[in-house]
């Protein structure tokens, strides 16, 4: 079986963003390796939409999303895929490839969230929306998201060595 | 420098035929809207601006999101007045074509004219004020024409569409006299994006090049070298003109008025080289002559016209003669062009063939004598300059 890892560093994170922050935040706040000292917190109102484009093509076998157990957490998380300009507009309308409703311990523990790989084996850029938090309160944080999965076949460029060298 | 795409909102409905903005409002934002983008493209050369109007049968996005100011002035003809503002929709097409802007690190912006009352419901404002935070796009409001009407709902919006002070309202009333155009140069629209370069290009722009100079060095190191130096050789020629001419007391007055225009001139005589090269600084004594004919009377036109073209002849017979181009550019000072304009036939070959000159129209003939003079005089001026700078 292949090994699973964080797709930490397939990510591009020049091209990914999250909409509806407050202005000074990041979208490395969530996504780089050093998690809780920085959120993402929402703006305007509870819903956030986080955008990751991969460098390369992957398959994303699951997910973990770390926020606070006071309510501010997200509940309803809408997934989609390979969208092009992707905003609130399109989150609400287009039909997402996966529907989940996160439950307090799954956040706090940072449990693992399984995706249907089959759906997910060819992508390009995974869209999240949390259209409302477990507290029904106007402010929704996140602490870190971590994507689990294994990168597609694609040329390892360091592995390409001159015809000299191998002899 | 930030990178941003903008796109202006122009209020072509009926409302803007009132002309309490000379000539109307109408022509007024036309004025601004060139303006703008053309500060914004001049801040930084990847930004993008687009144009869209707001009224008639539906929203027109009349100019897609470029950088060529160029398209910017062909599309702001096109534009027809028609209809009424439908505000609403209207944001709604430039955040769509915002978000399909071709450079996705570009900052969102929508700058915004009212001119007519609106009739949307401030709640409907508020809504689209949010949705725009959302997606990050700032607003720069420009309320003018009906202003005390509209105050009330367009705050609102810029209030639920302000994050962190990126968003404006700009409100101009309609009193005598007041060009909206210049209200804009003055507002914080742009100090706030570029940190308080905006005020400048008010002055400079007309001529459609850099502003003072104060660009170049960031973007372009070699052109502020090259203005730098020009700087330079204009204020050392003025201050010899300026000593010789203090010395010739008829002309004194003319003079000073020359060196005025002088003054005036180096300005725009900077933005009419911003797409000249280093070569171009051996025409640089051309340039200055040229630059001056229109401050001058007609008679005063003749005189330096025909002192250049003679001076241009003579370079062509030293040319001729082998000399380098190094020589060439002390042209003024050396004995063989001088001894040239002497020389009656030669003159008067030149002058045969300049277009429409009648060689023995007797002005001409004067004129080319005081020349003689003039330039004698000088030479003897330069010759003792000389001679007292060896002894000191």
């Amino acid at each position: 079986m292949t090994e699973f890892v964080d797709l930490i560093n397939s990510i591009d994170l020049k091209n990914s963003e999250c909409l509806n922050s407050e202005p000074n935040q990041e979208i490395t706040n969530i996504l780089k390796e050093d998690e809780d000292t920085n959120f993402i917190t929402s703006d305007t109102d509870e819903q956030l939409l986080v955008n990751i484009q991969f460098k390369q093509k992957v398959r994303v076998h699951s997910i973990i999303v770390r926020a606070e157990g006071d309510g501010t957490g997200p509940q309803m998380m809408k997934v989609f895929q390979n969208q092009f300009s992707f905003g609130f507009e399109e989150a609400q309308s287009l039909k997402p490839t996966h529907k989940f409703k996160l439950i307090k311990r799954a956040i706090t523990e940072g449990k693992l969230i399984r995706f249907k790989m089959v759906r997910f084996s060819n992508v390009g850029s995974l869209h999240l929306f949390f259209e409302n938090n477990l507290g029904g309160g106007k402010v929704t944080k996140i602490k870190q998201i971590t994507v689990v999965g294994v990168p597609l076949e694609t040329a390892n460029i360091s592995k390409i060595q001159s015809v000299e060298e191998k002899k | 420098m930030v990178l941003e795409a903008c796109v202006i909102l122009i209020d072509n409905s009926n409302h803007s035929r009132n002309g309490d903005f000379a000539p109307n409002r109408f022509l007024s934002q036309i004025d601004s809207i060139n303006f703008i983008a053309g500060t914004k493209i001049q801040q930084n050369r990847v930004n993008t601006v687009g144009i869209l109007a707001m009224s008639g049968r539906r929203p027109n996005l009349v100019l897609a999101p470029t950088n060529d100011v160029g398209q910017v002035l062909i599309a702001t003809n096109k534009i027809q007045i028609e209809g009424k503002l439908d505000l609403i929709s209207s944001i709604e097409i430039a955040q769509l074509s915002l978000k399909h802007r071709s450079n996705k690190e570009h900052a969102q912006r929508i700058v915004m004219f009212v001119a007519s009352p609106l009739e949307e419901k401030k709640e409907d404002l508020e809504k689209i004020g949010s949705q725009l935070r959302k997606a990050s796009i700032s607003i720069d409001v420009i309320n003018f024409g009906e202003t005390e009407r509209n105050e009330e709902k367009l705050s609102s919006l810029i209030d639920n569409a302000n994050s962190g002070d990126n968003c404006h309202l700009l409100s101009v009333p309609t009193s005598t006299g007041l060009i909206l155009a210049d209200q804009i140069q003055g507002s914080g629209i742009f100090s706030s994006s570029s940190g308080g370069m905006g005020g400048d290009f008010g002055g400079s722009f007309g001529g459609g090049g850099y502003g003072g100079g104060m660009v170049d060095p960031n973007v372009d190191p070699e052109l502020a070298m090259v203005l730098q130096m020009s700087l330079e050789e204009e204020r050392q020629r003025q201050s010899r003109l300026q000593q010789e001419n203090n010395n010739n007391s008829n002309e004194k007055e003319s003079n000073d008025q020359k060196e005025e225009k002088k003054m005036d001139l180096e300005e725009t005589e900077k933005e009419s080289q911003n797409s000249n090269q280093n070569e171009n600084i051996e025409q640089e004594g051309e340039d200055d002559m040229f630059s001056q004919l229109e401050g001058l009377t007609e008679e005063e036109q003749m005189e330096l016209i025909m002192k250049m073209s003679l001076e241009e002849m003579g370079n062509q017979e030293l040319e001729q003669l082998g000399m380098t181009k190094e020589e060439e550019e002390e042209k003024e000072k050396d004995p063989e062009v001088q001894n040239a304009l002497q020389d009656e036939d030669l003159v008067d070959s030149i002058l045969l063939s300049l277009p429409g000159v009648d060689p023995e129209n007797e002005e001409i003939t004067e004129t080319i004598k005081n020349i003689k003079n003039e330039d004698n005089d000088k030479d003897q001026k330069e010759k003792e300059k000389e001679k007292e700078n060896e002894n000191d």
